[in-house]
């Protein structure tokens, strides 16, 4: 079942700017790993403050959990069902406290007490974060404060969670960090999940790649059927992962090498069989 | 020992914050280190390695708990004009430098390092045009409010303004992060541009192995607050393994030469580029049908 469909969803950010998304039609399956990729203007960010109702269509349709978002009253529902992360940790975070963080929005909830405890100990130990609960947040490192602004998404218990380039502003062990923990949110708690990013290797993690240009859908299949199509990325402004780009330049001498290759793994399978040991 | 091509040399320098209390931390450990006239040197490591403490010496922000700066041979903690000198040698250019911009036009952004050097109007006036054409921001620009661009462009605005002071060493910090493949290309040739124009000594500060090889002539790495490793980017990928214990972000092809190397083949894991990679396997395969 689909959790987010929209129908020939467009916006403009004012009356003379051009259209930032153009007939946009996807629908997300719940519980799927979705990765949308595109350079910057190609309208991902704008597509995914579609998702939780802060942007509203200027044309089309956007249903979240079945609900339309331009239905004001139900504002609320929406953005419990599909929950945002966005790029700056330190713009997300609120508290003094890790744990008064996470509770945030459970306490804007109403919800009583006990209740916010058990989510907010569940939320921190589904990002491994449940050691630093009485820390502060802002001596922890880039990766540890995006984990704890999902933590403070999940204590919402959202459907669905979107994540605006959460790893942008940080380095390689704290992108791994944040994108491992959303990975076994996905796979565990069957968790939708959209990531928004530039970075392809995030990317070849999702069960599905969509790639945005223009403010249109311009690729969209699993990460092999994307990646593996070198010459239309390169027109899209994005370079296919090295592993394909070196199957594709070892092809050039005919060698008919697969190029779906994503990991180390599977490329030096495809290399073995280039030098035909 | 004056060598005239030393422009910037650290000598045993450790950096120890928050001394004295329960949160004391050695951000970095006797480091000795030294960059020549016009070298273009990568600066790599996880974050927490020491490598931001490191460079905040390099222009007297921050003060070593032990060792010395020279800049051209001189302390900079010697006295107050040289600590103020060094600020005028030595460019830093932080993460995010777009944040940085307060101006009311590009101009006058641009136009504020020089100034405070007590240039002449002439002189800044050309340094200012001058810089802002090797960053691409077209002429009408430099009247525009630096808040009305985009993201991109407040990037460039604030590496011009760099530029224009035009330092002996200029230090940059990341200057990629957060921009697409499209923009990291253009700002890596606007680096690139400037230092084949001015000869500049270029430490530029990155987490990633692929930018730093492209870049650069030699690559430092750093680990915990020490030097892990010093040497051309052959030399340095040549220990990818290490590399990638060192948690840094090392290019796919390695990684594919690695798993080759595990698989028992006998491949050189020191490429980074595809060509070299493509290169060496149709070596290997001409060599093996001669066989």
């Amino acid at each position: 079942m689909a959790i987010i469909e929209t129908r020939d969803l467009s916006f403009r950010y004012d009356e003379q700017s051009a259209l930032a998304l153009d007939g946009v039609n996807l629908s997300i399956e719940e519980g799927s790993f979705t990765a949308v990729l595109g350079h910057n203007g190609s309208g991902k960010s704008t597509f995914a403050k579609h998702l939780n109702a802060i942007l509203l269509p200027t044309g089309g349709t956007v249903w979240v959990g079945g609900i339309d978002t331009k239905e004001e009253s139900r504002l609320f529902d929406i953005r419990k069902t599909a929950g945002m992360v966005f790029q700056n940790p330190d713009n997300q975070i609120v508290a003094n406290v890790v744990e008064e963080d996470v509770a945030f929005a459970c306490e804007n909830m109403g919800l009583p007490p006990a209740e916010i405890r058990s989510r907010v100990d569940e939320a921190l130990s589904a990002v491994g974060m449940t050691e630093f609960a009485r820390h502060a947040p802002h001596l922890l490192s880039g990766g540890q404060k995006q984990r704890i602004a999902i933590a403070g998404v999940l204590a919402m218990r959202p459907r669905c969670i979107v994540m605006d380039e959460p790893t942008a502003m940080l380095d390689p062990s704290g992108r791994e960090e944040v994108i491992a923990a959303v990975r076994k949110l996905n796979r565990e708690t069957g968790m939708t999940v959209v990531l928004i990013t530039h970075h392809m290797d995030e990317a070849a993690l999702a069960d599905r790649v969509i790639v945005m240009k223009g403010g249109k859908v311009a690729l969209d299949g699993t990460p092999r059927q994307v990646f593996s199509q070198v010459e239309r990325m390169e027109e899209l402004s994005l370079t296919a992962p090295q592993t394909v780009l070196l199957l594709r330049e070892l092809n050039r001498d005919g060698a008919g090498l697969s190029l779906e290759a994503l990991s180390p793994e599977e490329c030096a399978d495809q290399i073995l069989k280039y030098l035909g040991a | 020992m004056n060598d005239m091509n030393e422009v910037l040399k650290v000598e045993h320098l450790s950096h120890v914050y928050s001394a004295g209390t329960p949160f004391e931390k050695k951000a970095v450990d006797d480091v000795s280190f030294t960059a020549r006239k016009g070298e273009f040197i990568g600066l790599i490591g996880h974050t927490g390695s020491g490598k931001s403490t490191l460079i905040q010496h390099f222009n007297g922000l921050l003060k070593p708990t032990s060792g010395r700066v020279l800049i051209n041979g001189e302390d900079i903690f010697q006295s107050k004009e040289m600590t103020r000198a060094a600020r005028f040698a030595v460019g830093l250019v932080f993460q995010y430098p777009e944040y940085q911009l307060f101006e009311e036009t590009v101009y006058a952004d641009v136009a504020f390092g020089p100034k405070n050097m007590g240039l002449d109007k002439d002189e800044i006036d050309r340094r200012v045009r001058e810089n802002c054409r090797i960053v691409g921001l077209p002429e009408e620009a430099l009247d525009k409010s630096p808040f009305e661009l985009s993201g991109g462009q407040k990037r460039r605005v604030a590496l011009a303004g760099i530029f224009a002071m035009e330092p002996e060493v200029m230090v940059l910090d990341e200057p990629m992060a957060g921009l697409d493949p499209a923009g990291c290309a253009d700002v890596f040739r606007f680096i690139r541009d400037y230092h084949e124009k001015h000869g500049t000594t270029i430490l530029f500060v990155t987490h990633s192995m692929e930018y730093a090889a492209q870049m650069s002539q030699r690559i430092v790495v750093m680990d915990h607050g020490h030097i892990l490793m010093d040497g051309t980017p052959a030399e340095v990928f040549a220990r990818a393994d290490e590399l990638i214990a060192a948690g840094l972000d090392v290019p796919q092809v390695t990684r594919v030469f690695l798993e080759l190397q595990r698989r028992g083949l006998s491949v050189d894991p020191s490429v980074y580029t595809v060509e070299q990679a493509a290169a060496q396997l149709r070596a290997m395969k001409g060599g093996a049908r001669k066989c």
